[in-house]
């Protein structure tokens, strides 16, 4: 799918994950690139090419107290006024404090039709730290809540300092991160270069991305409730949806889940409608958009997943399910266990 | 929120009327959003005006309906009541 939107990449992480060294790589390693980057400590990245923007984290509330209404009013500002510039830019790159809660920025980019025409979220990638990640999410006051939230929010996941780890310590990381997010791709990195076509310009937002999705994660086999509660849920159903039940699942949807689910992605297969439909959305922020004709001789079939906070996939799927023209018709794909 | 076979609603005409009334500059950044927050007292649907002066304080302004259902009063209304510095505060009549 081609985009004359700018690409946007937020990049995040805990304090030492290595995102300002990433960072400088990518910008060393994109030369010729019109790449704007704004981050919030000013003065560390380097490359003299690059666009830098200081920003001062500026929480912007909607509604009070609501987090599934909150943005980032410095973001706001910055991109506006990037986006009139004369000059056109190639690429975009947030990089947040390691403490900033990815939800507002995240949202960011869903809450205005402007923005949204305008840029392309491209992904949201978090760095992961194998050799301290463990301390952060079995810490004496529980996992940080920060950390789970960050790797939740993730499209890609940067594993770094694998390199000062042994095997099983890795091996215990990537399981412990794929019990928060079952949906990135992990990417790993070797002191600070990674490979860049794995993390810039992925499209996370894609309909091809989300076909992409893996079957083990649609089955529900990695699915695991551990101590912050945050977990992925997907899962892929036959048939197609009547509209009118989907509009009103919807709105209860938001109603009853927009603040424990972080993040969803999906396709849709709507009765009466020639096109696929892609569903997005954080927190209560949902779009959806056609995304192409259906092929001759597809089976129309819907595919969603969510990651968040105590999802019940046997609610959040049976609800969806009864959306169907022949409710009857509802089927899992893959007969994955149910972990609880 | 979407609505099975509805289209975006555009919001030209909306950012038009808001920018005209507060007299916004170009590097004043303006947002229209529809909400429907689960939060207990909030409105089935919203449509929240944020405006993010260059050099002030950002502050907004709401209309409880959907978007594609504002009318350019429903927005010059709550521009003159709404949450902003200009604003005639209606609150302010029963200040002791």
């Amino acid at each position: 799918m081609t985009s004359t939107r700018v690409p946007v990449t937020v990049l995040t992480g805990f304090l030492g994950a290595g995102k300002t060294t990433l960072l400088n790589y990518v910008l060393s390693e994109n030369h010729g690139r019109r790449i704007a980057v704004i981050e919030n400590e000013f003065g560390e990245v380097g490359i003299d090419e690059a666009l830098v923007l200081e920003s001062d984290e500026e929480i912007f509330e909607m509604n009070n107290g609501c987090v599934c209404c909150t943005v980032r009013g410095d973001l706001v500002r910055i991109l506006g006024r990037l986006l009139r510039r004369d000059e056109p830019l190639d690429h975009i790159i947030i990089e947040t404090t390691g403490l900033a809660d990815p939800s507002p920025v995240a949202q960011t980019f869903f809450f205005d039709d402007e923005l949204r025409d305008r840029l392309e979220l491209d992904a949201i990638v978090t760095l992961v730290d194998a050799k301290h990640l463990l301390l952060h999410l079995d810490g004496p006051a529980g996992a940080d809540a920060q950390v789970v939230e960050q790797i939740a929010f993730a499209d890609r996941l940067v594993v770094t300092k694998a390199d000062l780890v042994d095997q099983a310590a890795l091996d215990e990381v990537v399981r412990r991160v794929r019990e928060v997010n079952s949906m990135a791709e992990l990417v790993y990195g070797e002191h600070g270069k990674v490979d860049l076509d794995r993390i810039l310009g992925v499209h996370a937002f894609d309909l091809d991305r989300i076909v992409e999705m893996q079957p083990s994660f649609l089955s529900g086999e990695l699915e695991h409730h551990h101590g912050s509660g945050v977990t992925s849920v997907g899962f892929d159903v036959a048939g197609q949806l009547d509209p009118d039940r989907l509009s009103a699942w919807m709105e209860q949807l938001v109603q009853t889940w927009a603040v424990d689910i972080f993040r969803m992605k999906g396709i849709l297969a709507i009765a009466g409608e020639d096109q696929r439909y892609v569903f997005q959305g954080v927190h209560m922020l949902v779009d959806t958009a056609p995304a192409g004709h259906w092929a001759p001789g597809d089976e129309r079939r819907s595919r969603l997943v969510f990651i968040g906070r105590n999802l019940d996939r046997r609610q959040l799927e049976a609800s969806f399910a009864s959306c169907l023209v022949e409710p009857g018709a509802s089927q899992r794909v893959e007969s994955g266990s149910e972990a609880g | 929120m979407w609505k099975a076979g509805a289209k975006r609603a555009d919001t030209t005409e909306l950012r038009r009327i808001v920018r005209d009334e507060l007299e916004l500059d170009d590097d004043d950044t303006l947002t229209i959003s529809e909400l429907a927050c689960p939060k207990q007292g909030c409105p089935p649907v919203e449509t929240v005006i944020s405006i993010f002066p260059a050099t002030d304080e950002p502050y907004l302004v709401r209309v409880c309906k959907a978007v594609a259902d504002v009318e350019p009063m429903d927005v010059i209304a709550a521009l003159a009541w709404g949450d902003h510095p200009d604003s005639f505060n209606p609150s302010s009549l029963f200040a002791d």
